[in-house]
């Protein structure tokens, strides 16, 4: 079976069809499967299993969207009754299209990293 | 006794403070600045002088004896666009709007503009354009599939939300569908309305055309005009709108000359957007889209620069017709003098006028006792001081930011950042794109907020910035914003002032010549002048900041006082 290009493992399906309705609109391919546990955990779950290294997890309170090469935190975090402007976000992180960024949603600072 | 040197800058204020005893040299304790509050010359600058002499006296436990200041002639500067007058003054005869870049379908079609909630009844004979307002994606795709099934024929969509994909695969995947049209609920009802979505990575081909746009919405040979604009301001984008109709009974006719400027004889000329502004005191006035104003020493204009490597950005520039005014006027510093009176004890004096302060401050360069040529690059002008008298115009550092905001479309403290500091382009999390095309990669991502964006390296802190520009083009228009306001006015001052002999030295001071690419780029206007440019380093600690509020301090203890 091929691996999804990016997953979404949702233990509660409340938020799935307004999450996958976001990536639609912005014409990115989301696989969404049901999981078990913390939306952290399953984003990590996620990112790992997903080809592009991107993975979305959520139960019925909060969103959260990891990245496979910076598993250590989420780098995007929201309500899920926001899945909508979530999944748009998320969706265009992996079309390198610049966020909508809702005001609820919880991401990095705006620094530059140690590194660059 | 404690005197202080006060220079108010049209962009930053600076107070030079030294200890001065009767034939001394001065003995320097410190100098600060901050921004400028209100106009230069205004009574407004006194709370900005107020708290810098604050400042002082915390730090030095006691507060300056007496306030020393220079004449100051205020400079207002202000982004003037020629297309957006003209579009006003067409009494909108038709309204174009872009669209969101993730529209739904290709091609073009027009039709009558239709309610949502009006397709449930009778079928109307001819094409119309569907408008959805806050309706469910879902929903809003059902009812245009049952009103397609009982005749309607619906041409297009235009939906206010971002849902044009869910809904064209609902619908109808080939109909263009244009979205995110934030006044879709204003749109006239009724009206005869055209959308064209082109190919993903396309632009626009029908409604960027005024003679297949004008017979599209039927605009007659009067309303050329009119089809001319509504095409440009939708030239370049993925997907677009334009509506007809009914034109405003106030619609004023067009004037192609909207900023007048008036010479020593009274007689007014238009300005001439594209023409080299005349030398310093030839203009006396303004009139029109950019205030009226009188008691001019200089008026400077420059056009937004324009990417040859970006050509969409380019045409997106060339429709707005934007040019930046700077206007020096003759000022009086009265009120500020008496409100100064109050706060220093020994009260406030004009010791002299500000070229001779620039060149006794500047002259505290190491290695540079006796500067002749001295170029202040500061805020609201670029003045040339040396011996013989100084030549000041119109157009510094302001000027350069408001150019900067006028082209990344963003507000003035945010185009000061980016007017100072390199850019990148976050490409991935993990990956940075900076000016000179190479690329570098991070251990940790990069924020969300900066992602895909171009970004202003502030330090440590990416800011991203509102236009969709490559960093090489962005480094390309704001090198030519610093050399079209400073590089220019470095040389209308020389011509102004007669030149410089070869060989000379040409010291350069003021916050813009903190800035290393100003530094190049007057560097490089001025190779032909075979002259040596250096960059002030006032007291050997400062920089080439504080020369006027050092030199004004000096003038006082050479007994330069008035």
């Amino acid at each position: 079976m091929t691996e999804p290009l990016v997953l979404a493992l949702l233990s509660d399906p409340a938020a799935a069809k307004a999450l996958a309705a976001g990536f639609e609109e912005e014409d990115v391919p989301l696989t969404v499967e049901a999981g078990e546990g913390a939306p952290k955990a399953l984003a990590r779950e996620a990112a790992r299993r997903a080809l592009l290294g991107i993975g979305v997890g959520g139960d019925g309170e909060r969103l959260a969207l990891v990245l496979a090469g910076a598993t250590t935190r989420p780098y995007l975090e929201a309500p899920a009754s926001e899945a909508r402007s979530f999944g748009h976000d998320a969706a265009r992180i992996v079309a390198r299209r610049p966020l909508r960024l809702s005001r609820r949603s919880r991401c990095a600072r705006s620094r530059l990293p140690p590194s660059a | 006794m404690l005197v202080a040197g006060v220079d108010v800058g049209n962009s930053t204020t600076e107070v030079a403070v030294a200890r001065v005893e009767p034939g001394g040299e001065p003995e320097w304790l410190l100098v600060e600045r901050r921004q400028t509050t209100g106009p230069k010359g205004s009574a407004e600058c006194i709370h900005g002088i107020v708290e810098l002499l604050f400042r002082a006296e915390r730090r030095l436990g006691e507060r300056p004896h007496l306030a020393l200041l220079a004449e100051l002639h205020p400079v207002e500067t202000g982004l003037v666009e020629y297309g957006k007058l003209e579009e006003l003054s067409l009494g909108r005869a038709a309204i174009a709007r872009p669209a969101s870049d993730t529209p739904s379908g290709s091609g073009v079609a027009s039709g009558r503009l239709t309610r949502l909630d009006d397709l449930r009844s009778e079928p109307a004979a001819e094409d119309v354009v569907a408008v959805v307002c806050g309706e469910d994606f879902e929903l809003a795709a059902g009812r245009l599939r049952d009103a397609r099934e009982r005749g309607w024929r619906v041409a297009a969509v235009i939906v206010q939300g971002d849902d044009g994909v869910l809904i064209g695969n609902r619908f109808d995947r080939s109909l263009p569908i244009a979205d995110e049209m934030a006044d879709a609920a204003l749109l006239p009802i009724g009206s005869l309305a055209a959308v064209e979505v082109a190919e993903a990575g396309a632009a626009v081909g029908v409604l960027s055309d005024p003679l297949r746009l004008g017979l599209l919405l039927g605009f007659g040979p009067d309303e050329a005009r009119a089809a001319r604009t509504a095409a440009r301001a939708v030239a370049g984008c993925r997907a677009a709108i334009v509506v007809r109709s009914a034109p405003s009974s106030d619609g004023r006719p067009s004037t192609d000359a909207p900023v007048m400027l008036v010479g020593h004889d009274g007689v007014g000329t238009p300005l001439d957007r594209l023409a080299e502004p005349p030398p310093p005191g030839q203009v006396v006035a303004i009139r029109g889209a950019a205030g009226d104003r009188s008691g001019l020493l200089d008026v400077v204009w420059r056009p937004l620069p324009s990417p040859a490597d970006d050509p969409a950005f380019a045409r997106t520039l060339a429709r707005r017709r934007a040019v930046g005014i700077a206007l020096l006027a003759e000022g009086a510093s009265g009120d500020l003098v008496a409100a100064l009176s109050e706060i220093c004890r020994g009260g406030a004096r004009i010791v002299g006028r500000e070229p001779e302060a620039a060149m006794l401050g500047a002259s505290t360069t190491p290695g540079a006792s006796r500067t002749p040529f001295v170029v202040d690059l500061g805020g609201g002008t670029v003045d040339l001081h040396r011996t013989e008298g100084s030549v000041s115009t119109a157009g510094g550092g302001d000027l350069v930011t408001r150019i900067c905001a006028g082209l990344l479309s963003s507000e003035t403290p945010l185009a000061e950042r980016a007017k100072r500091h390199r850019s990148v382009r976050v490409e991935t999390p993990f990956t940075l794109h900076h000016e000179d095309g190479s690329r570098s990669f991070l251990g940790e991502p990069a924020p969300p907020s900066a992602l895909a964006r171009l970004c202003s390296v502030d330090g440590k802190a990416l800011v991203p910035l509102p236009a969709p520009l490559a960093p090489e083009v962005w480094r390309g228009l704001r090198r030519a914003a610093k050399r079209e306001v400073l590089g220019l006015n470095v040389k209308r001052a020389l011509d102004a002032a007669g030149g410089v002999p070869r060989g000379e030295l040409v010291l350069l001071v003021g916050g813009c010549a903190a800035d290393g690419e100003v530094l190049d780029i007057v560097a490089a206007e001025l190779d032909e002048h075979d002259v040596a440019v250096a960059r002030g380093n006032v007291l050997g600690r400062h920089g080439p900041r504080a020369a006027v509020a050092v030199g004004l301090v000096l003038t006082f203890a050479r007994g330069g006082a008035r």
